[in-house]
């Protein structure tokens, strides 16, 4: 039998069926085989079965890593004086003279995203403001890569046809910039996990939290969170490092809703989160149950299924406020407000 | 028919006679053009199926005696094998293939291009994306270079006229650095 048959000749459909067996790794070993593959793979772009991927950036270099068919793959892209050092698998080193690294990095990141068509379990960004490897010491230089970056993110993430989908989508970060430049241009109806921490090392914090909040991506997921990094070194319960957050729950019970919201009555960073539930747990309802507990609540005239109780904040001139709504869509929010925000009519417990 | 051998030859009533493109003649049973899709539905458009029915051989112009052969072979062992299922994507990951067919297909690649073809023009699912999977299988996780070789297929980088150096196209490091890298073998989590 002799013929001329190669990979390249073969019908689309077949070779896009041996595509479609390919990690995204092969899918761009292929694409350097010969022009004629290239072109095909450019033309077809198949889709990557990445299910995770991770960015680390701070001034001098980005990690990024990625797991596909249970593999993990990590470059790593270095600042070099002589330009660009890109770092495979923690050992092969390749220098790319004077290349910058950000744009070494943003080349094989924008060709990524082009393949991702399938929705990722998770995507990770964390903006590394701070030194982990020089006692957290303040990285004055990393908006000189950030910036860019989220230009090139955001102009990236929100002219795609199909916006990115991921089910977890976490944002370590210092500024609002650096969420409001990803998040609303993740596909809200995919996402479930909305996580968004400070960027470890910092004390303020300095995120516009109803702006995050009001996002289509917040309202739509189902187990979301504000928190402020903690040092892991000292391990703490995380309510207690939580800013903001949502919960949906089957069932509930007034004794989790009291110890939770003691949790938050005592932190210093707390201001808003909210529970949803089908039903309540325990002897009761979960109104009664609090009522048993915490006394009799406010009742504000209009809503008669709303609930209120207020608390004082210890050394603090804010006033804890716990509302339970068990009409129609069932909630428990927690909420720090200021104290003119209170009721005339309504009591404030100790 | 329940001491059946996958090798039971053919009788008239219960078979069709295919002309492979070299004029060669082959008796096939009726259960096994099942597995082919287009020769399944050209039987029952024709009502080949009926003992009454004239069976005029079937012409495959694009299918040679000896690929014939190796098809005929695919569908005898898959001959009790369930009907062919689309797989979810998880198998599509999945390089792992029965001893029995990584023989039938240990054959050169330009037979295995051919023979994808055939498949392809027959329509016998199994056997295309089993082919599928084991050319992607040959090829997955090697570098583009190791692929030239495997394949067969020699680089058409092309010269600068002016200068003779290879024509770099493309500076980003997917073109150079992702390739050379290899993979963890055990992932830790992100």
């Amino acid at each position: 039998m002799s013929s001329n048959l190669s990979l390249i000749t073969l019908p689309d459909t077949s070779l896009n069926n041996v595509l479609s067996h390919f990690d995204y790794k092969s899918t761009q070993s292929l694409r350097k085989v010969c022009r004629d593959l290239r072109n095909f793979i450019d033309d077809v772009i198949p889709c990557s079965t990445v299910i995770k991927i991770s960015l680390r950036i701070n001034s001098k270099f980005i990690v990024l890593k990625f797991i596909e068919c249970g593999v993990l793959m990590e470059i790593e892209y270095r600042y070099h004086e002589k330009g660009c050092v890109v770092v495979g698998g923690g050992k092969n080193e390749k220098l790319m003279e004077g290349q910058e690294f950000a744009r070494i990095f943003w080349n094989d990141f924008e060709e990524m995203l082009k393949y991702q068509k399938s929705a990722l379990e998770e995507f990770t960004i964390v903006f590394m403001h701070f030194d982990a490897e020089n006692k957290l010491k303040k990285d004055e230089e990393i908006y000189q890569v950030s910036t860019g970056i989220l230009e090139l993110v955001k102009a990236n993430l929100s002219a795609r046809i199909h916006p990115l989908q991921t089910n977890f989508i976490q944002i370590n970060a210092l500024h609002q910039n650096e969420v409001m430049s990803i998040l609303p241009f993740i596909d809200s109806q995919k996402v479930e996990r909305v996580t968004i921490m400070s960027a470890k090392g910092s004390t303020e914090i300095e995120f516009d939290i109803p702006e995050i909040l009001n996002l289509e991506q917040w309202k739509k997921s189902t187990r979301s969170g504000i928190f402020k990094n903690t040092d892991l070194s000292s391990p703490s319960d995380s309510v207690d490092q939580t800013i903001a957050g949502k919960l949906y729950l089957v069932a509930l019970d007034g004794g989790s809703v009291v110890s939770m919201g003691s949790k938050f009555l005592n932190s210093s960073v707390f201001q808003f989160f909210e529970i949803y539930y089908n039903e309540s747990m325990g002897g009761g309802s979960l109104t009664g149950q609090l009522i048993e507990k915490l006394g009799e609540p406010y009742k504000d005239g209009i809503h008669h299924s709303k609930r209120t109780w207020f608390f004082q904040y210890d050394g603090a001139d804010n006033v804890f406020q716990l509302c339970n709504d068990s009409s129609g869509e069932k909630v428990v929010s927690y909420k720090r407000i200021r104290p003119e925000e209170v009721p005339d009519d309504a009591d404030i417990l100790g | 028919m329940s001491c059946e051998e996958p090798t039971t030859s053919p009788t008239p009533e219960n078979n069709i006679t295919v002309v492979s493109s070299d004029g060669k003649e082959f008796l096939l049973d009726l259960k096994l053009t099942e597995q082919s899709e287009t020769l399944a539905r050209l039987i029952s458009n024709f009502e080949y199926d009926r003992t009454d029915v004239k069976k005029d051989p079937v012409p495959l112009g694009n299918i040679t005696s000896a690929q014939m052969q190796k098809i005929i072979e695919w569908l005898q062992h898959h001959r009790y094998y369930p009907k062919w299922e689309q797989n979810d994507i998880h198998y599509s990951t999945s390089f792992t293939f029965e001893t029995w067919v990584e023989e039938y297909l240990n054959i050169p690649n330009n037979e295995m291009f051919e023979l994808l073809n055939a498949a392809n023009y027959l329509n016998i699912p199994r056997l295309f994306s089993t082919i599928c999977r084991i050319m992607a299988s040959r090829i997955t996780g090697k570098s583009a270079e190791q692929i030239r070789t495997v394949l067969n297929i020699k680089t058409d980088v092309k010269n600068d006229v002016y200068t003779g150096i290879p024509i770099q196209e493309d500076s980003s490091s997917s073109e150079d650095g992702m390739s050379e890298i290899s993979l963890s073998p055990s992932p830790p989590p992100i």
